[in-house]
């Protein structure tokens, strides 16, 4: 079984982004996924794009660092698919969010889910406020 | 120590939370619950099949 097939859930940048200022929604989901002993994803492209705005790294590497979570990169042979991704969402880590969760057939916690809206019906986005 | 260490293997979400300072209630708790549980329920195999056609996404092997 490979990590993907344990993915439950990916983070987007905005979601990163959320959980670094302690935005409570974000925290309860994710504690949520990872008690219940499933993966959360964290983009590569996701978390760079994160830590050009977050001011704690620390909590970044916090994130990064927890046996419940996975950074992970996007698989070269879906380049593709990732292309087509792009188009629909206009920003490349939005992109590897989608393929990863198109892959793992899970969500993407977002602050931001209309930028998913042209993905399906905007079925992956699973928004947030805060 | 012991209690921590075993925590942070049987609950890695909430040993996450507080590594980062933040706490968990029964109403984020419920809350969350019921978030996850409507995303999963719009997120149908029918529709993860048409956003995969819609992207070229090849079904990963089971």
């Amino acid at each position: 079984m490979s990590d993907l097939d344990s993915i439950n859930l990916v983070l987007d940048t905005t979601a990163i982004l959320g959980f670094v200022r302690g935005i409570d929604a974000v925290g309860e989901v994710v504690r949520e996924v990872a008690d219940a002993g499933l993966l959360v994803a964290l983009p590569v492209t996701c978390m760079a794009q994160a830590h050009q705005s977050a001011v704690d790294e620390d909590l970044l590497q916090v994130l990064a660092s927890n046996p419940a979570t996975l950074v992970i990169g996007d698989e070269p042979d879906e380049w593709l698919t990732l292309a087509h991704l792009l188009g629909l969402v206009d920003d490349l880590p939005a992109a590897s969010a989608a393929l990863l969760a198109v892959d793992a057939g899970c969500l993407v916690l977002t602050a931001r889910p209309e930028r998913y809206s042209s993905i399906g019906s905007g079925e992956l986005a699973l928004p947030f406020h805060g | 120590m012991e209690q921590d260490a075993s925590h942070a293997t049987d609950k890695p979400g909430t040993a996450l939370l507080e590594a980062a300072g933040m706490t968990s209630t029964p109403e984020g708790r419920a809350s969350a619950r019921q978030l996850l549980a409507e995303g999963r329920a719009r997120l149908t195999p029918e529709a993860l099949a048409g956003i995969r056609a819609q992207v070229g996404a090849t079904p990963r092997a089971a």
